[in-house]
């Protein structure tokens, strides 16, 4: 199995980067003989149950997870141990090539269930992480420790990242559903409001931030009421702009091609009818071309979380702002204190959206299902 | 009553339809049969003004369709098409609703109504009720159809190509099952197809179109025995006696007379085959029986003067 791999090779490889401050190099630091013991054996009994008794598969690789947090936990600790408080143990290339392995031994045990339950089973080590992770037992993680350190400021660019996604989404939704409602059905229209979404999303994010710099601060120097309302060349206004014309292409293309993908048929029958215009769009063309534009938001929002992580460069905050700080000042532990949170916003995002596009899908049926 | 008065649309320099005058009779089925491209669908179509006319107007019991706002006059027309057309994401309880919805009806009423016309298209109502059209096979999804239509008892029904989708055998079926439908109900019916079995099968009258404009209007025995020109005898070709034929069955032309010594034949064997039986025994008379019992005697002459007592 392709998991056993990097798994032996964590559990050989040093585990810990000690360092006597946030940014002086450091010693490597393996596990001790009896735990790289246990390791080999954990990175080998996924692929023992898989042949033998697959239906445990997903115990094996839920203990390795397990193990390789907790394991993290008490050997960072155990590293800091007559330490001066400025030091780090951060996760060296052990933990990570570790924790690799055992994930994708948890994603192939959800692969080899049969049915529902088994596959919720695949995640039963997310819990468990979550608890030690509140519990503390994974405090002494220099990620955390630094996450200590900002603490309530860490959460505010949480918030601000999140502001900045759903404003964006949400500007990008009230301009893009009714201009995609308003394209179908018109081809001119429909090729010109597309061929410009195409064009900015061409763009570079970085780029396109600059460029808005300018315009908008003539614009805010134009006009000081503006300026009161918060516009200016850097900071929020710059970055929302941009976020919303980045989000604006998924949400009109799908839109567009949402609402034509509804059959003339159903079209033609509604009219027949006697419906209105109105009552045609909103019992008919929506509810139908609903699932698939969804898809398009779902695309928006992921585009958004990553988009708004550079927005941090022009002032805007966020979790980029995490991510910029680190990379200047070549602390790995800042970069992941922006970086993870925004990989799992995007996730998170990604799958909420998706369960309820499938839960509309099913209710509505779907505009590609088979249409009687 | 529906009546066309110099009906017209002209799209650019080309006519689709070109002044056209036509009365469907009120509670019979009128076939508006043609070959494509003749502007059948387009004369359905103004009917209901999901087309404007360019010329002309349409009366319906005797006002102009355009004394009435367009959702209003539809709602009161039953429309079937081709494609079924139903809708996806609703139930075909909640299909067969839809324009009770739209006129307004209380939820009861609705419900008992959707029930009874579930029973009249011969879907269990307790069945079918909660089913997605998706799971319904294209002959009970146009029964659907056909019920959705009839739902708010419009007088008036607009059919275009309703079976033409449909394999043959659930074609058969259909149509069976409309040609009883329409005995209890009588409405105004206009159907528009390009098959000429269809029409002479279920028309009381057809109204043949060409480029445009009506070829020839009368019964099927009109148009059979009596084509108005060389276009109407070509286009029914010249088996369309026997089309009709297939369309009816013995027992219809049975009369009463002495059995002995013919052929025997089922009462339910269509009249085509009949007279194949006829031609193969060298005969010019049918012993018919249904379920065992004699039912009378058919006859080539009533074969050959058609008047059938349907």
């Amino acid at each position: 199995m392709l998991a056993m791999l990097p798994m032996l090779l964590g559990a050989l490889l040093p585990w810990v980067l000690l360092r006597p401050n946030r940014l002086a190099p450091g010693t490597y630091l393996h596990l001790p003989p009896a735990l790289v013991g246990a390791a080999l054996l954990l990175a080998v009994l996924p692929l023992l149950t898989a042949r033998f008794t697959p239906r445990l598969t997903w115990l094996a690789a839920a203990l390795a997870v397990v193990a390789g947090f907790w394991w993290l936990g008490s050997q960072t600790r155990a590293a800091l141990l007559n330490q001066l408080p400025f030091a780090r143990a951060s996760a060296a290339s052990g933990v990570w090539l570790f924790l690799l392995g055992a994930g994708v031994a948890a994603y192939g045990a959800g692969l080899l269930s049969r049915c529902r339950a088994e596959r919720w089973l695949a995640w039963a080590w997310l819990p468990v992480v979550t608890v030690l992770f509140l519990s503390g037992h994974l405090n002494a993680w220099s990620v955390l420790v630094e996450g200590r350190n900002e603490g309530p400021r860490w959460v505010q660019e949480w918030v601000q990242h999140l502001r900045l996604v759903g404003e964006g989404l949400g500007l990008a939704l009230l301009i893009g559903a009714p201009l995609a409602v308003w394209a179908t059905g018109r081809e001119r229209v429909a090729s010109a409001v597309l061929g410009a979404a195409n064009a900015v999303q061409t763009l570079p994010s970085l780029a396109l931030l600059g460029l808005l710099i300018a315009p908008l601060a003539a614009l805010a120097n134009a006009f000081p009421g503006l300026r009161n309302l918060g516009v200016s060349g850097i900071g929020v206004a710059p970055a929302l702009t941009a976020l919303t014309l980045y989000a604006l292409l998924p949400i009109l293309r799908n839109g567009v091609v949402a609402l034509r993908g509804v059959p003339p048929g159903v079209v033609d029958a509604a009219r027949g009818m006697g419906m209105t215009p109105a009552q045609l769009f909103w019992r008919v063309r929506l509810p139908l071309a609903l699932p698939v534009w969804l898809s398009g938001i779902r695309q928006a929002a992921v585009l958004l979380v990553g988009v708004a992580a550079v927005a941090a460069l022009i002032g805007a905050g966020g979790l980029g702002t995490y991510i910029f700080k680190g990379l200047q000042s070549a602390a790995a532990d800042l970069i992941l204190l922006g970086a993870v949170p925004a990989a799992l916003l995007a996730l998170g995002l990604d799958a909420a959206l998706r369960g309820l596009e499938r839960l509309l899908g099913q209710r509505l049926g779907s505009v590609q299902g088979r249409v009687a | 009553m529906i009546e066309l008065q110099h009906l017209e649309k002209r799209y650019g320099d080309a006519f689709a339809v070109r002044d056209l005058n036509l009365v469907f009779p009120a509670g019979e089925l009128t076939a508006l049969l043609g070959p494509s491209g003749c502007g059948k669908t387009t004369t359905l179509r103004m009917i209901n003004r999901l087309i404007e006319p360019t010329g002309g107007r349409v009366l319906l019991g005797g006002r102009d369709t355009r004394d009435f706002r367009p959702e209003e006059l539809r709602r009161g027309i039953g429309y079937v098409i081709q494609q079924i057309g139903l809708f996806p994401h609703l139930t075909v309880a909640q299909n067969v609703a839809t324009v009770p919805e739209l006129l307004g009806w209380d939820r009861r009423r609705t419900a008992r109504r959707v029930d009874e016309l579930l029973e009249l298209v011969g879907l269990d109502p307790a069945l079918y009720r909660t089913k997605k059209p998706a799971e319904l096979s294209g002959g009970q999804a146009q029964r659907v159809g056909v019920a959705r239509a009839l739902a708010a008892d419009p007088p008036v029904l607009l059919m275009d190509e309703p079976f033409g989708a449909l394999d043959p055998l659930a074609r058969d079926h259909l149509q069976e099952a409309f040609r009883e439908i329409q005995r209890r109900l009588n409405k105004t019916v206009v159907l528009v197809t390009h098959d000429i079995d269809e029409a002479l099968r279920l028309g009381d009258r057809i109204a043949l179109m060409q480029a445009g404009s009506l070829a020839q209007f009368g019964s099927p025995d009109d148009l059979i025995h009596r084509p108005a020109g060389p276009f109407v005898r070509q286009f029914l070709g010249e088996d369309a006696a026997l089309r009709q034929l297939a369309g009816r069955i013995a027992a219809e032309f049975v009369r009463p007379g002495d059995p002995s010594g013919l052929p025997v034949i089922e009462g339910t064997l269509d009249a085509r085959s009949a007279l194949g039986v006829m031609l193969r025994e060298g005969t010019d008379a049918l012993a018919v029986k249904r379920d065992g019992l004699l039912l009378g005697v058919l006859r080539w002459e009533d074969l050959h003067t058609q008047e059938a007592r349907a």
